[in-house]
């Protein structure tokens, strides 16, 4: 349950980018979430809505790209989507694997309403 | 009509960074850091009693020991070593920012050793590199032998497993083959350390692994804080 701490400084960074460009009301954010970083999506997304109200004064959305856990085989060189959390290679059987991806959480973009489309 | 603002801003290399920091920190004074993460229950305090009880000079080991609440573990170590009780007030992980709090207030003089004892969960802890050398899962045989597979990211981010309360053995159906196969099968590297508190079985060689490991990694790392330009 560490999705709202994340949340929040989701919306701290937003904040700061919006004062860093002077963009107007941010109704969207784009995030890319590794499946294996620990962080539940659905709880990260609903921690995102509550606390926008509370810290933009407008509810905000978070739309999220999961990033699945890859592997690459010390061995044979395979890269490989891991599946079960099973950390062997599909080609060789070989167990020496590094994770490649799946430990993701970036901020990607924010979506913003047009200047030229405010009143 | 909306306009896509790029960011790219990657919290995970920020956080990674910030305990990369923390942790060439603790290697420039000498101190190995132990994260030790389990479920409740499944032994950190005992393990740590047990350890400064046959440790030769016990004031070079200290110990942050987090909690949600109470500073029970605190009084029950305090007897033995140096240390500080993190109350997280809710919180189910221990976070950098609340280790650094802590460390700053702990007497170091002469520390070689910095245990952080995590909150008891096998899920959150996991997520969260707080500039430790060595991560130990403690799995104790009262859990089972099917826990690796089933918090793969707890063992998996682990250097060594210490299988706790092995005295137990004869009355509960525990299979410490079975668990060191299912912790390999997500950690190939996984040293694997059968002990019991209780009866001191095992625990000179949980010392000696903290040993050999002090010195190989506090090696390495002053070589590679070194090597930067």
């Amino acid at each position: 349950m560490h999705e709202y701490s994340i949340a929040r400084s989701i919306l701290e960074s937003v904040v700061s980018v919006q004062h860093q460009e002077q963009l107007g009301s941010i109704p969207q954010v784009d995030v890319e979430l590794g499946e294996f970083s620990g962080v539940e999506p659905v709880q990260l997304q609903a921690a995102y809505a509550a606390l926008s109200l509370e810290i933009l004064g407008y509810p905000s959305e978070m739309q999220i790209q999961i990033v699945r856990l890859r592997g690459r085989c010390g061995r044979c060189q395979d890269e490989f989507v891991i599946e079960n959390f099973q950390f062997h290679c599909p080609a060789c059987s070989s167990n020496d694997v590094q994770i490649v991806s799946g430990d993701e959480l970036r901020i990607l973009a924010v979506s913003t309403l047009s200047q030229e489309s405010e009143p | 009509m909306n306009t896509v603002v790029p960011v790219n801003r990657d919290l995970q290399a920020e956080r990674r960074a910030a305990a990369a920091v923390f942790r060439s920190e603790l290697t420039r004074r000498g101190i190995f850091c132990v994260n030790l993460i389990s479920s409740p229950g499944a032994g950190k305090t005992s393990l740590l009693q047990a350890t400064a009880r046959v440790w030769p000079e016990p004031e070079k080991l200290a110990v942050l020991v987090g909690d949600i609440a109470t500073d029970r573990d605190a009084e029950r170590l305090a007897p033995f070593l140096s240390v500080r009780q993190l109350t997280t007030g809710g919180a189910c992980h221990l976070d950098l920012k609340l280790v650094e709090r802590g460390f700053a207030a702990l007497n170091l003089d002469g520390v070689e050793y910095l245990f952080v004892e995590n909150i008891g969960n096998l899920v959150c802890p996991a997520s969260h590199d707080l500039g430790e050398h060595l991560r130990v899962v403690v799995l104790s045989v009262t859990e089972g032998d099917d826990k690796p597979g089933k918090y793969p990211k707890a063992f998996r981010t682990s250097q060594a497993c210490v299988i706790s309360k092995i005295d137990l053995l004869p009355y509960v159906p525990f299979d410490i083959q079975a668990a060191a196969a299912d912790a390999r099968s997500v950690q190939p590297e996984m040293t694997m350390l059968p002990l019991s508190a209780t009866t001191g079985g095992g625990i000179a060689e949980w010392c000696d692994y903290l040993r050999r490991q002090r010195a190989t990694v506090l090696t390495e790392q002053i070589l590679d804080i070194s090597q930067q330009p």
